[in-house]
């Protein structure tokens, strides 16, 4: 029987909160149009901690997730809490497979201090996450980073720039994201 | 806004070429990986890269030599090292050798991510730069003439307003104005420009050397005449006649000239046959015809043919704004000619160069920057490159006597007020009656 993939799966690794995972579930519905899946929680990933640096190699869990992504599964986005790195930069918020299917976002470096404590004063946590989430996402539908201050794709250094966008695309960015989704599902059914 | 921009990767490293590849493809950067020092050198040789991200320890070509290599290359490409801490003194020894920074791996995000943007946002207000100083050029020349004055714009007013006509043009002002530069552009931007453009000097030549030169001969007409010669108006038959000096023709030539320009023909020098040409004449004189009609040595008639439309170009003293710009024109013109890189002049020297009387006008001032280029290696224009003040120089040594010291410094206040006599009078400390006096006992004269 012949499956067309078009759900996005979110998957938790390690102690994620349950509120969180909806929310974000419930923001990429809405801004990508597709059903989301939460999948059970696969713990702390492990296979991918680098002992040296304490922190967990992001390429590695992308690459088990994107392994594991079910047959109806369009894309999937890890949700962890764990201090991400990649190879070349010594921390990242989040990475995805650039026109690929999957996509990790960690909270640690969201929460404002490497001490992992939440800063006074600081947006909720989820507000953050949402828009991490679909920012990463947005990559893997081919969105590059965007100029316009406010949309979601805008990437801006520091986390109080990061703060002052929308959870949401850019018209140019929508449609650019709308196109590339019919892409994406005509080419895998 | 960094669409545009060009970074290439150099690592031995796949890894980390694929990562910065791919994060530098979400920053909207264009990119390309490649991961040894001879494919990097290569690739600056065949493309041009805005920023290079070089990897400083690479087996084989190290960072080092790469660095050196692009830098000589292409000079302009921005090189940020990427190193480990242990090797951050080789790092900061890169930078010496024209690197830009360093960044040290594993690498910032946020680091990176603002040093780029820094750089594009740089190149960007250079590149801006450029075109606007173009701009700004381009308002101030008129093909090879050169200003930014009140006096010179209006030359190239008017010589857009007669470029689409065929009217006779009569340009006048002092030596070395540019009065043939002028010629050219008023033939280059007209109908005629696909035609000749035939220049020639009527003060050079004598009388009967002229006339032939400017109508020709016949086979057998004087002695020596052992061919048919076609004259400049023939030379220049659907393209533009230019008479320089034309002041300084004979009262005949002038008789023949008015002919030729009332009858649109004439015959070579022993012919029989009227030739009929369909030419643009524009002329230039350093004289003042007005006065030579009065004194009749030039003739009214011809004068009003000439004069159709006069274009005066200023001497280079009334309009000494455009001293620093044509300055700066000549040193590119010289710098391109002598593969030199002088890129200004000395304060001292353009506060000279100001003052300045220049009897040369704008051809004495390219031929002293000309000669600066030569003597020297720059990157200054300096005092003592300037011809005028080593002339003066010299001349005040030579000067022997106290006479001769007053008539020269005289002479030199005159020409540097313009012969403002109540000025120079006053800088002297004596009186107009005086200052007349000894212009008289010197029998100094004012130079044109």
């Amino acid at each position: 029987m012949k499956i067309d993939p078009h759900f996005i799966y979110v998957v938790p690794l390690g102690d994620v909160s349950d509120e969180h995972l909806k929310g974000i579930a419930e923001s990429i519905g809405e801004q990508f149009g597709l059903p989301v899946k939460i999948s059970p929680n696969q713990g702390v990933p492990l296979y991918a901690l680098d002992v040296g640096r304490q922190q967990y190699n992001s390429n590695l869990i992308l690459q088990k997730l994107i392994h594991d992504l079910a047959p109806d599964g369009l894309k999937i986005l890890g949700v962890t809490y764990v201090d991400l790195f990649s190879p070349i930069f010594s921390y990242v918020f989040g990475e995805a497979q650039f026109k690929g299917k999957g996509a990790v976002i960690s909270s640690y470096r969201l929460l404002g201090n490497p001490e992992n404590e939440s800063a006074v004063g600081c947006p909720p946590l989820m507000s953050r996450l949402e828009k991490e989430a679909i920012h990463e996402l947005g990559h893997t539908f081919g969105l590059k980073h965007c100029a316009d201050p406010d949309c979601v794709m805008n990437y801006s250094v520091g986390l109080e720039c990061a703060d002052r966008k929308f959870s949401f695309f850019c018209p140019a960015c929508r449609d650019l994201m709308l196109w590339n989704l019919g892409t994406d599902i005509f080419l895998k059914t | 806004m960094k669409e545009d921009a060009r970074v290439l990767v150099v690592d031995d490293e796949p890894m980390v070429c694929l990562s910065l590849s791919n994060w530098l493809e979400e920053e909207n950067y264009f990119t390309r990986a490649v991961e040894d020092g001879p494919k990097a050198v290569a690739a600056v040789r065949e493309e041009n890269w805005d920023i290079v991200l070089l990897d400083l320890r690479m087996p084989g070509m190290d960072g080092m030599e790469v660095l050196k290599q692009v830098k000589e290359i292409a000079p302009q490409t921005v090189v940020i090292m990427m190193t480990a801490y242990a090797s951050i003194p080789s790092a900061v020894q890169a930078m010496k050798e024209g690197a830009y920074d360093y960044i040290v791996k594993p690498l910032d995000v946020e680091q990176l991510t603002l040093m780029l943007r820094r750089i594009v946002e740089h190149q960007q207000l250079i590149t801006e730069n450029i075109l606007l100083r173009k701009r700004l050029t381009e308002q101030y020349e008129f093909e090879d003439i050169i200003g930014k004055s009140e006096a010179m714009q209006e030359v190239f007013e008017m010589i857009k307003a007669v470029t689409d006509t065929n009217a006779t043009v009569l340009i006048t002002g002092e030596t070395g104005t540019g009065k043939e530069l002028v010629a050219r552009a008023i033939h280059s931007n007209s109908p005629q420009r696909y035609g000749p453009f035939v220049a020639t000097s009527c003060g050079a030549l004598p009388e009967t050397l002229l006339e032939s030169e400017l109508f020709g001969y016949e086979k057998g007409a004087f002695t020596g005449a052992d061919r048919t010669k076609k004259g400049r108006f023939e030379l220049a038959n659907g393209g533009t006649l230019f008479l320089d000096e034309v002041g300084d023709i004979s009262i005949k030539t002038q008789i023949k000239l008015l002919r030729v320009l009332q009858e649109r023909s004439f015959r070579r020098l022993g012919g029989t046959d009227p030739i009929e040409v369909d030419v643009r004449l524009i002329s230039a004189t350093n004289r003042d015809l007005v006065t030579a009609i009065e004194e009749g040595t030039f003739r009214s008639d011809l004068y009003y043919r000439l004069n159709v439309v006069s274009i005066h170009l200023p001497s280079l003293k009334k309009r000494k704004e455009d001293i620093p710009l044509l300055a700066a024109h000549f040193i590119n013109k010289y710098n391109v000619e002598f593969n030199k890189k002088f890129d200004r002049v000395e304060r001292e020297a353009m506060d000279l160069m100001m003052d300045y009387h220049w009897p040369g006008n704008v051809r004495e001032l390219e031929n002293a920057i000309e000669r600066a280029i030569v003597i020297d290696q720059g990157p200054e224009v300096k005092v003592n490159h300037l011809p005028f003040c080593n002339i003066e120089m010299v001349s005040s040594e030579e000067s022997q006597t106290l006479q001769e010291v007053e008539r020269r410094h005289i002479e030199k206040m005159l020409s540097r007020h313009d012969w403002n006599i109540a000025k120079t009078a006053r800088l002297l400390k004596i009186d107009r009656t005086t200052l007349h006096k000894k212009i008289k006992k010197f029998r100094l004269e004012r130079q044109q």
